[in-house]
């Protein structure tokens, strides 16, 4: 039904996943199968699906935190590895800070392993947000600890950025201000790869989408802007839409 | 990065070890005093009831400098486990540094806090050593020389080659004894999801049940090669005998086997086996 939108993928860029396979557990059927995804820099991604379609399977894999059956993934030409993590900064879905440390004390512990992180960056967006440094992780509340975590990711000048559910844990007057701090704060030349359900929310950002199957395969994808304007709907009603034929 | 990653686990120890080891000096000063005064009250056939408690305040102070040492191990043990396989993984996995280099701070840091605990407690003997009377301190040295001094008069037989076997056996199960836990915790949570911990402990509870009966059948069949008649004998005959047997360099084969063993298989499961929720 929509295969007139599939856009080809491109053949070199930030990010080529090439016939990734993982399944958790043997006789399971895989999470992702055959999975191939090309992504070229500077655009910002939305990959899109319901849960348990592999989104957040993707992103470990593409982190080194899952090892894939088979098939690899390459990061600006280099297969991943322990030295990608150089240059791709990851927001995991969890809160994933000790909670004995101190903010500040996290905005060091950045210094010392990321080369491309910037504290001065980083205090500018706390200070903007009303976080005290000198709060422990611990003290604060589950919305604050993701919103420091999303500071301390965005605060590197990275290539690649991957933020799993953003969003998902804080209230909507913060999202706009997370969303912003997203778009102004990334390295202009980075992809950044947004996962989430709440498309109504993000889709303002993005300027390519993936749909994805309960298979993790690829069931739709296309530059935001174009779709929107070829089939008359926000990317949320046709989310709404392919999800009710799938 | 191998330093950084120490310099980040030592910094999240060092408070509580300090506080637990002035904590042990200050126990260890009351159970020397009151040490001092059961022996003096025994001297002077005292009848005093206060003598009793400081025989019960020693014996107190030596089961919570006990406690303090565990104490120092369940944060490095339990700070082991939080950083590689709970949420707090996302972040020590997703550094720019090598997997064998993050689980070879995490040992060098057990290690360094063990080393701790022993100069901790030997600190505390010294100040329990303060408070003791002179002919207690005299007797235990005299101990001492009871047991080393034939080895010490025949050096020959306790040659270099036994000196370095012995040590590098008694380094190999020391490291190994840490290394276990450190297998059993990543076995745990590489095994289920929930009760990752618990899982760990009863591996460690039954694995090194396992080695020390292992430790005993060596033993049994050690001695069909060693006559054990020579332990009646002095000690440097003994260990002539042993290291004729070769027993020496086979138990420090396999203390050295068993420490890679339990070393690797952790990095195995760290490389490959990866259980986070």
């Amino acid at each position: 039904m929509f295969e007139h939108l599939k856009h080809e993928q491109p053949t070199s860029g930030v990010l080529e996943c090439r016939g990734l396979t993982k399944s958790y557990s043997r006789g399971e059927p895989p999470v992702l199968r055959d999975f191939n995804l090309s992504l070229p820099s500077g655009r910002i991604v939305g990959l899109l699906g319901p849960n348990g379609c592999g989104k957040s399977t993707l992103m470990k894999l593409i982190v080194g935190l899952l090892t894939p059956d088979s098939g690899a993934v390459f990061i600006s030409g280099e297969k991943t590895s322990y030295k990608t993590n150089g240059y791709v900064s990851y927001l995991p879905e969890r809160t994933y800070f000790d909670p004995s440390m101190k903010v500040c004390e996290l905005i060091k512990f950045f210094s010392d392993f990321y080369t491309d992180f910037d504290p001065s960056v980083a205090e500018k967006m706390l200070t903007s947000l009303n976080i005290n440094k000198n709060s422990k992780l611990k003290t604060l509340s589950k919305g604050t600890k993701e919103k420091v975590q999303l500071v301390m990711v965005m605060s590197r000048k990275a290539k690649l950025y991957l933020l799993d559910e953003p969003i998902a844990g804080v209230d909507p007057a913060a999202r706009d201000y997370i969303l912003e701090t997203i778009i102004s704060n990334r390295n202009p030349e980075a992809t950044v790869i947004i996962t989430t359900h709440l498309i109504h929310d993000i889709e303002g950002v993005l300027d390519d989408f993936y749909f994805m199957g309960r298979s993790g395969e690829i069931l739709m994808s296309g530059e935001a802007e174009a779709t929107r304007k070829e089939q008359g709907k926000t990317l949320d009603e046709l989310f709404r839409e392919v999800y009710r034929c799938y | 990065m191998l330093l950084k990653l120490l310099k980040y686990d030592i910094k999240a120890v060092w408070k509580i070890a300090l506080t637990v080891s002035l904590i042990s000096f200050g126990v260890a000063a009351m159970g020397g005093a009151g040490y001092a005064a059961y022996i003096n009250g025994l001297a002077n056939d005292s009848d005093s009831p206060f003598i009793f408690v400081g025989f019960f305040g020693y014996l107190f102070s030596i089961f919570a400098i006990s406690g303090a040492c565990f104490t120092i191990s369940i944060v490095v043990f339990s700070r082991f486990y939080k950083n590689l396989f709970t949420d707090e993984g996302y972040l020590t996995f997703t550094l720019p540094v090598s997997r064998n280099k993050i689980h070879l701070a995490k040992t060098l840091n057990t290690v360094i806090w063990s080393v701790y605990q022993v100069i901790m407690a030997g600190i505390c003997i010294l100040i329990y050593s303060f408070f003791m009377p002179k002919s207690n301190i005299d007797s235990g040295i005299n101990m001492f020389e009871f047991f080393f001094e034939p080895i010490s008069r025949e050096f020959a037989v306790w040659d270099v080659l036994t000196i370095i076997e012995s040590l590098l056996t008694f380094i190999a199960l020391a490291l190994f004894s840490l290394c276990l836990v450190e297998m059993c915790i990543a076995l745990g949570a590489m095994l289920v999801k929930r009760g990752k911990l618990t899982l760990g402990i009863v591996l460690y509870m039954l694995i090194s049940g396992a080695v020390e009966t292992a430790g005993l059948i060596l033993i049994i069949l050690e001695s069909l090669f060693f006559d054990f008649s020579h332990l009646s004998n002095t000690p440097q005959a003994w260990v002539a005998h042993a290291m004729g047997a070769g027993l020496m360099f086979v138990n420090m084969l396999l203390s050295l086997g068993v420490l890679f063993l339990t070393y690797f298989l952790t990095q195995k499961i760290i490389d490959k086996k990866l259980n986070l929720a």
